[in-house]
């Protein structure tokens, strides 16, 4: 199957609680929630992070909303509180995991210059 | 069945901008303006200037009431804010001043206090959450301690008719509830009435990320006129939200963007804490009503917890950051080499070798955290950054990557430096009865 960057099917923004960090993560379309929820799971996004994320990722669905909630601790370095990296807050991270690669079906709808695949 | 009330959230931090305050005062038909201004750390700062003899509370607030006191008033719009910082009831002082001078003498202008419990903390050296242990284990002197505290005293200033209301450290969605529950005589047990209120402070809590801000990305998430960028207005209803801003503005209010602006810096979404209500919104429903209209529904709250949640303020020494760049081929590769020679000298360097230390690679790795150099990365810039426990150690170890320009890797240009004293917060918590918040009209 044709791979995409998840930035093309979907959006997301970062928060930071301390050293936890959460990303919320909608589709751009409803139907491709089931395409998401299949494939970036809590532990894809765990591997995915493995660098950085050192306590365990939690995925919470909002089916109603078609939205994800991933909830990541000790992710931060100490976080804004202690970190010494450039983005303490962690807030480029929801456009990192954008990078991940998702399967998607021949033909499926992507976002055009978003990082489909060609 | 009451009217709606029309909320708008005019700012989002300690230095947002003032023009969309100023927007959505003259177009956008709100009763009530809220604004954030307070992040965790910004009270401990100003807890420190207040006891230096510098005001308590937030440095542009002259400027913020002078712009905005006479739109509002005009209008009949009032205002709930945290711009009171460590000083509420000076602040609420000044805005009196402000109003007197810009003939609206007869705004009535009330402090919320009581959020301040240094001193009981200081006597009662309690766990925190971070470290499992007492507040004297740290070993380093309490600067301050603020609990968050609810709605209820903003609720009732406003039933005494204050058209202003000054806090310090409360709960950001909590500036929401306090006017909703003045208008719809909502109280302490109306537990889905007051998950609704969360909701709606928190869509108004950080301003511009509920309108656009934070979201577009050039040519795919599109924003129109983002130079512009308005601020959101939230119309409650007592059942449900509706987001929405000013036609005056740039920005965008879509399920996509209300969506992301819901779930920022959320945990469990079934068990989002205030000191009002626990709110869940796994059963919250997003739905486009037509151009920037979204309505969110379906709120559910629970009990509120037993304790108020108390941020403990402590020195947390010198950071100190240095930079230097690199073009051309391999320039990534010779940042790294920078960064390791500089690692190599300072952990050689018995006065700074054991210090929390760290080296980057802006434009390769240092925010996309799984970045590698590459021999064709023709832009780079060495970063390091270390926390020394005072100035003249930081310095020292700056020192270090100043000599990259004569002692290191070729073409390094464009070095910085930056030294600031940090702070670092602590949470606790204080069971209700110890934390008594108040407030009152100040003339």
């Amino acid at each position: 199957m044709p791979k995409v960057l998840l930035n093309a099917i979907a959006h997301g923004r970062a928060g930071d609680k301390g050293n936890r960090s959460n990303i919320g993560l909608i589709p751009y379309r409803d139907e491709d929630w089931n395409l998401i929820a299949t494939q970036v799971t809590a532990e894809a996004v765990k591997r995915y992070f493995a660098k950085v994320v050192k306590g365990p990722v939690v995925r919470h669905d909002l089916p109603k909303l078609k939205a994800f909630n991933f909830v990541m601790d000790e992710a931060l370095e100490g976080g804004v509180n202690d970190a010494l990296a450039v983005d303490a807050h962690g807030k480029s991270r929801a456009s990192i995991l954008l990078c991940m690669e998702v399967e998607v079906p021949e033909g499926h709808w992507s976002l055009t210059g978003a990082g489909a695949a060609d | 069945m009451t009217k709606p009330l029309r909320i708008g959230g005019g700012a989002g931090f300690l230095d947002d901008r003032v023009e969309p305050a100023l927007d959505l005062l003259e177009n956008g038909g709100v009763d009530f303006l809220m604004l954030e201004h307070l992040a965790e750390r910004t009270l401990a700062l100003l807890q420190e200037a207040k006891r230096s003899g510098r005001p308590g509370y937030v440095g542009n607030l002259r400027y913020r009431m002078e712009t905005l006191l006479p739109p509002a008033a005009e209008r009949g719009v009032r205002i709930v804010t945290n711009l009171g910082g460590a000083d509420p009831a000076g602040a609420a002082g000044l805005v009196r001043e402000v109003a007197k001078e810009k003939g609206l003498g007869h705004l009535k202008v009330a402090a919320v206090e009581g959020d301040d419990v240094t001193d009981l903390i200081r006597d009662l050296d309690p766990v925190l959450e971070e470290t499992g242990e007492k507040l004297s284990a740290l070993g380093t002197p309490l600067l301050c301690a603020n609990a968050y505290i609810g709605a209820f005293e903003m609720k009732d200033a406003l039933d005494a008719g204050a058209d202003v209301v000054l806090a310090g450290r409360v709960a950001d969605p909590a500036l929401a509830i306090a006017p909703l529950a003045h208008h719809f005589g909502w109280g302490p047990d109306d537990l889905d009435a007051l998950a609704l209120g969360t909701m709606t402070g928190h869509m108004l809590e950080c301003a511009g990320h509920t309108t656009g801000g934070n979201y577009v990305d050039g040519g795919r998430r599109v924003v129109p006129g983002l130079d512009r960028l308005g601020f959101p207005i939230a119309e409650v209803d007592g059942e449900s939200l509706i987001v929405t801003k000013t036609a005056t503005s740039g920005g965008l209010v879509d399920r996509h963007v209300v969506r992301q602006q819901l779930l920022y810096e959320l945990g469990d979404p079934s068990d989002y804490r205030t000191p009002d209500v626990t709110m869940d919104i796994g059963e919250v429903e997003a739905e486009e009503l037509g151009r920037d209209r979204v309505r969110l529904s379906g709120a559910k709250g629970k009990a509120r917890p037993e304790k108020l949640k108390v941020l403990c303020g402590v020195d947390n020494g010198w950071l100190g950051v240095a930079e230097i760049s690199y073009g051309g081929w391999n320039a990534a590769g010779r940042a790294k080499l920078a960064a390791e020679t500089v690692e190599k000298r300072l952990r050689r360097d018995p006065k700074v070798s054991n210090l929390p230390m760290r080296f980057d690679i802006i434009g390769v790795s240092s925010v996309f955290v799984m970045g590698e150099p590459r021999e064709d990365m023709y832009d780079a810039r060495f970063r390091m950054c270390i926390r020394a426990p005072d100035k003249d150690t930081a310095q020292h170890a700056l020192s270090e990557a100043e000599t990259l320009a004569t002692n290191g890797p070729a073409g390094g240009g464009g070095k910085t430096q930056a030294l600031r004293r940090t702070l670092r917060t602590y949470a606790t918590f204080l069971p209700r009865d110890r934390v008594r918040p108040s407030w009152r009209m100040v003339d």
